[in-house]
């Protein structure tokens, strides 16, 4: 009885918190100055169509760069807390059932279509819509598909890993690389920009966004592998 | 005032965001089972993720994103909290995994799904 | 306005797939009822001019997510089945119980006989 009346006190004093950002709030009509300033400068200064990408790769790039490491310390812990070593004794795989022979079949021919598929949403990021991070999670998709079809396999753990610290160190030294001629600090103007809508255009953004894609990428098909269980 | 008036003083992405995370917040709190506080939990997450993208909601203006040239920033919105957002559930997902795989490792090594069973564990 | 009304609409009924998802007795009907709140939720993302986020929303949210969580549930499960096994056996975790209140017993009559030491200690002096 207590605890209901504390529950309902904590709601309702939250929800006043949040009146003021709901109610008589609106909507504003113009955008403030900081984004403004951004949706001037991105196809200026740095060639790329997509704002957003703009944004996540090189002015807030920094912020990408913590929530990379983010992922990869989440990744260890899950993969850590349910390692067989620390849970005992692994369980039988012989109660697993398999997949049909039609998730087998259709999981063979759809498997390398999704790769594909997720490194052209992870090339095109300063384009069209999506980037490192959607296509990245397509890839784990793809390996999703796999240990479906197949609960026995596991992924090659030394090729995740070996993906994995590879495109981060590449990340760090593309963002140093800045740093060092004298643009600052992840400036995409490393390489040149372009012209608006050019594969290759808006500097080391898609490249970055591609380091990106694959380190998410691995990283969730990591956490899959290891909430699947029986690893050794 | 009437409903057009209304309807153009509440912001009509940050309603159905602010009454998430209460149905969250008020799901964490009252159910025992750590998986459906793990539930209640994304939930949160999804109201809050509504609540950062209202602010960059305007009216009648599309996607941040040039194209040709017929497009211009004058009829864009607001890409910051779009960039916010972007790597908060991306972040969200891995947490989620945390929690459940700890849920997973106290269910494995013998305790309850309940968190009335960790009573002592709590100071 | 229109849209305005729109966007309501489905903030509606993501407040009810929510409410839904919280309140469910079973946690299978509970997950996929959250993996809805995150599809609807990628909708009204899309309405409102973030096609980047409504993508993330909906490939994370309502996709990997629920896998996460169903992963987890059917670990938990065999963890269910493993420890009623073994307890129907009389196997390890019985065992291994046995032996902790045993430690346990025999910590606590440690304390006690230091305890019972002490106060002699402080008795003599």
């Amino acid at each position: 009885m207590m605890r209901r009346f504390l529950v309902l006190a904590v709601i309702i004093a939250l929800g006043t918190a949040l009146w003021p950002l709901v109610m008589g709030a609106g909507v504003v009509d113009v955008p403030a100055a900081l984004p403004s300033a951004y949706l001037d400068g991105a196809p200026k200064d740095f060639g790329a169509a997509n704002v957003v990408t703009a944004i996540v790769v090189s002015y807030r790039g920094f912020d990408t760069l913590g929530e990379v490491a983010v992922l990869f310390a989440a990744t260890a812990g899950v993969g850590s807390l349910l390692s067989r070593k620390r849970l005992g004794t692994g369980l039988p795989a012989s109660g697993r059932r398999h997949g049909t022979e039609i998730l087998g079949t259709a999981s063979r021919l759809l498997s390398s279509l999704l790769v594909m598929f997720g490194v052209y949403i992870f090339m095109h990021g300063h384009l069209t819509p999506g980037g490192g991070f959607q296509g990245g999670v397509v890839i784990a998709t793809a390996m999703l598909l796999a240990l479906l079809s197949n609960p026995d396999s596991h992924l090659a753990h030394g090729a995740m890993t070996a993906v994995e610290s590879l495109s981060g160190a590449a990340y760090v030294v593309l963002a140093l690389l800045g740093a060092f001629l004298g643009l600052g600090f992840l400036d995409p103007r490393i390489l040149p920009t372009g012209s608006i809508g050019a594969l290759v255009s808006a500097g080391s953004i898609p490249l970055i966004y591609s380091l990106i894609g694959l380190k998410v990428g691995a990283e969730l098909s990591g956490i899959l592998d290891a909430l699947k269980g029986d690893r050794a | 005032m009437n409903v057009l008036d209304f309807l153009a003083w509440l912001n009509p992405v940050a309603v159905p965001g602010a009454i998430l995370i209460l149905v969250g917040l008020w799901g964490i709190l009252a159910r025992p089972n750590l998986f459906k506080i793990a539930v209640a939990f994304c939930v949160l997450e999804t109201g809050v993720n509504m609540l950062i993208l209202s602010v960059g909601y305007i009216r009648g203006r599309t996607a941040p994103i040039f194209d040709d040239g017929a497009r211009t920033a004058a009829r864009m919105t607001d890409p910051v909290p779009q960039a916010l957002v972007l790597t908060a559930i991306v972040i969200g997902l891995a947490v989620t995994a945390l929690m459940l795989s700890y849920a997973v490792r106290l269910r494995t090594g013998g305790g309850a799904s309940s968190i009335e069973a960790y009573g002592e564990e709590k100071w | 306005m229109v849209l305005d009304i729109l966007l309501l609409a489905a903030g509606a009924i993501m407040v009810a797939t929510g409410i839904g998802a919280v309140l469910a007795r079973s946690l299978l009907v509970s997950i996929i009822l959250s993996g809805g709140v995150s599809l609807v939720a990628s909708l009204v993302f899309l309405l409102i001019g973030a096609p980047d986020v409504a993508m993330t929303e909906a490939a994370i949210g309502s996709g990997l997510t629920t896998v996460v969580f169903l992963y987890a549930l059917s670990r938990a499960r065999q963890a269910d089945d493993e420890t009623s096994d073994a307890a129907e056996l009389g196997a390890t975790p019985v065992e291994v119980a046995g032996l902790d209140a045993a430690a346990s017993v025999s910590a606590s009559g440690l304390g006690k006989s230091t305890a019972g030491a002490n106060g002699q200690s402080g008795g003599r002096k």
